[in-house]
């Protein structure tokens, strides 16, 4: 008898056995077996442990049958458009150049593709793009792409969009309260009426006056801005972000405070703040981030310029990371949401370098995938990721 | 997730390349496979590479069967080559004879992981026909071995309850380890 073909009669007699529930016929079917051999016997020994049956039986179930079939598919679709390798790699590296994309990247090599281990997908969805709303009393201006607004001393507005074109102008005659929501997938900035630059990331909202008060300059956060203040002792500038209150003379700092992210946190890059939450205070220097902990505050030295560099349109990953965790840092400039499967995260797939935030996501996700060994497929609003290797295999 | 508790298709649909009756074969063998690959090359994700490969080449090639026996050794057999491999891919230094070694302990070796893997999956799809209510209490009684007391006092059932519902459970089972319910399958020729 070849080892593959097992009679069904058999199967079903061990089985039945184990189970406590075969007849007659199939325990002297059972037993004839048995007594073919003693490895027959040693196996059903081994396999009649409540232990390792149960052991077994777990295994079995741990198979993610419905996503491989899904794989699958998305594989087959795949091979059917492929190109040839040649215009694959070409079409990614003018994909990158043409994002701009800098990349002191480490590719696997090729032994470590093939005999990789992992074949864990990841999957996101992209959601459509609203509009930047900005937002004065009653009357509120919608921007569908990214905008550069300059509120003047007489609080007129300026709002201009990427290229420098003008967008709109709108006066604000008395004093009161401005609200600038940048949603998802969108970035802006503002220069305030004391020529406080803020950039301003994408998730957040930014609320402050047209005309600031004699005594201080207050405005209040949640997401994430940077910070270059105008110099002004007479009048200190203070964020509200959370929990936190920072006050501040003259300097750069960036401030991160996202409802869905634990507490808030302070990365001052020049200059000096001074931060207060939970009746704390502590003053800060620059290399330095302060964030709220647990009801606390807490110090840490960083390198600046990973917090910051998003303000200048690229993120730095400065230490081999794990692709879902790149995925996870530009899920909010592109409102997309990736979901890393049960089984893992694609854990040794890893990239390194800057990654310039292109306007289309498309760019961003192929050099992704070109650096850390993997691949992926959109299918409409659907994303999926998957390690290279097992086209190798 | 489903799981296929019946290998419920047409082998002429197969033959045919009907597309439905490839994702039943998929859902049906997929798990008892995996199983069987991760016994030879010692990894649960490698062991589902190796499958999907496998089945990759099936859904493009569209082999064809007399029968469902001749399929199940068509995947088994195909799982186990790709399987080797791998491994050969993994060990380059090690020739590939001493992998591929026929000798005859390494035959009985796979075909104990075979019928290790058929037999666990049989178990599994047995159990998984069984009412929830029943389910619970078999697997309690004879999986985890725990006494009918002991599984009274975890469900707050009496003894009685325990004893119909292990009777109604071995009755349902014996069905389906007969043999008959295991493959519905219409054969057309």
């Amino acid at each position: 008898m070849e080892w593959h073909n097992i009679p069904d009669s058999l199967i079903d007699a061990v089985s039945a056995s184990l189970l406590g529930t075969a007849n007659e016929s199939k325990k002297g079917e059972l037993n004839e077996w048995l007594a073919e051999n003693d490895s027959n016997r040693l196996f059903y020994d081994n396999i009649k442990k409540p232990e390792v049956l149960a052991g077994m039986l777990a295994r079995l179930s741990s198979y993610d049958t419905e996503s491989a079939l899904i794989l699958i598919k998305s594989r087959l679709e795949s091979k059917r458009r492929r190109r040839s390798l040649f215009r694959k790699a070409a079409a990614t590296a003018a994909a990158c150049i043409a994002a701009g994309i800098f990349l002191l990247f480490s590719l696997p090599s090729f032994s470590e593709l093939e005999t990789s281990e992992d074949s864990r997908i990841i999957t996101g969805t992209s959601h459509p793009v609203e509009d930047i709303n900005f937002i004065s009393g009653s009357r509120s201006v919608a921007i569908a792409r990214n905008a550069d607004i300059v509120i003047g001393e007489r609080g007129n507005v300026t709002i201009t969009g990427s290229e420098n074109e003008d967008i709109a102008t709108i006066d604000v005659a008395e004093a009161q309260e401005l609200r600038l929501v940048v949603p998802r997938g969108r970035r802006s900035s503002i220069v305030l009426p004391d020529g406080t630059k803020v950039s301003i990331n994408a998730g957040t909202t930014l609320k402050f006056p047209s005309k600031f008060a004699k005594n201080e300059r207050r405005i209040q956060v949640e997401g994430e801005i940077f910070v270059d203040a105008a110099h002004d002792p007479s009048r200190p500038f203070f964020v509200e972000a959370g929990d936190m209150t920072i006050k501040v003379l003259g300097t750069q700092f960036n401030v991160s405070c996202y409802a869905e992210e634990a507490g808030s946190s302070v990365v001052l890059v020049d200059g000096s703040v001074e931060v207060s939450a939970f009746e704390e205070r502590r003053t800060m220097e620059p290399g330095q981030m302060c964030r709220t902990d647990n009801g606390k505050l807490s110090m840490q030295k960083i390198d600046t310029e990973e917090y910051v560099s998003w303000k200048d349109g690229y993120i730095l990953l400065p230490r081999k990371m794990p692709v879902s965790e790149v995925l996870t840092k530009i899920e909010r400039y592109y409102n997309v949401n990736f979901s890393c499967s049960d089984r893992g995260t694609l854990a040794d797939r890893t990239c390194w370098g800057k990654l310039m935030l292109a306007e289309d996501m498309e760019n961003i996700l192929k050099a992704i995938c070109l650096i850390s060994g993997t691949t992926y497929e959109r299918d409409g609003d659907a994303i999926l990721i998957k390690a290279d290797s097992v086209s190798n295999l | 997730m489903i799981a296929k508790k019946t290998l419920n298709i047409t082998l002429n649909d197969l033959n045919n390349g009907e597309h439905d009756s490839f994702d039943t074969v998929f859902r049906y063998y997929y798990p008892s496979l995996c199983y069987f690959a991760e016994n030879i090359v010692g990894s649960g994700s490698a062991a589902e590479d190796v499958v999907q490969s496998v089945f990759l080449g099936f859904y493009e090639n569209k082999p064809r069967f007399e029968n469902i026996t001749a399929l199940r050794s068509y995947l088994y057999v195909a799982v186990n080559n790709r399987s080797i491999k791998y491994l050969n891919k993994q060990k380059r230094n090690i020739p590939a004879d001493d992998l591929l070694a026929d000798s005859k302990a390494e035959t009985d070796n796979r075909f104990h992981m075979a019928m290790e893997a058929n037999v666990v999956d049989e178990i599994f799809k047995a159990i998984d026909t069984l009412p929830d209510a029943c389910r619970r209490i078999f697997e309690m009684s004879y999986i985890e071995h725990r006494s009918v007391k002991d599984i009274c006092e975890e469900l707050q059932i009496s003894e009685n309850t325990v004893k119909t519902q292990r009777q109604r459970a071995k009755k349902i089972l014996r069905e389906r380890l007969q043999g008959l319910y295991r493959y519905v399958i219409y054969i057309f020729f």
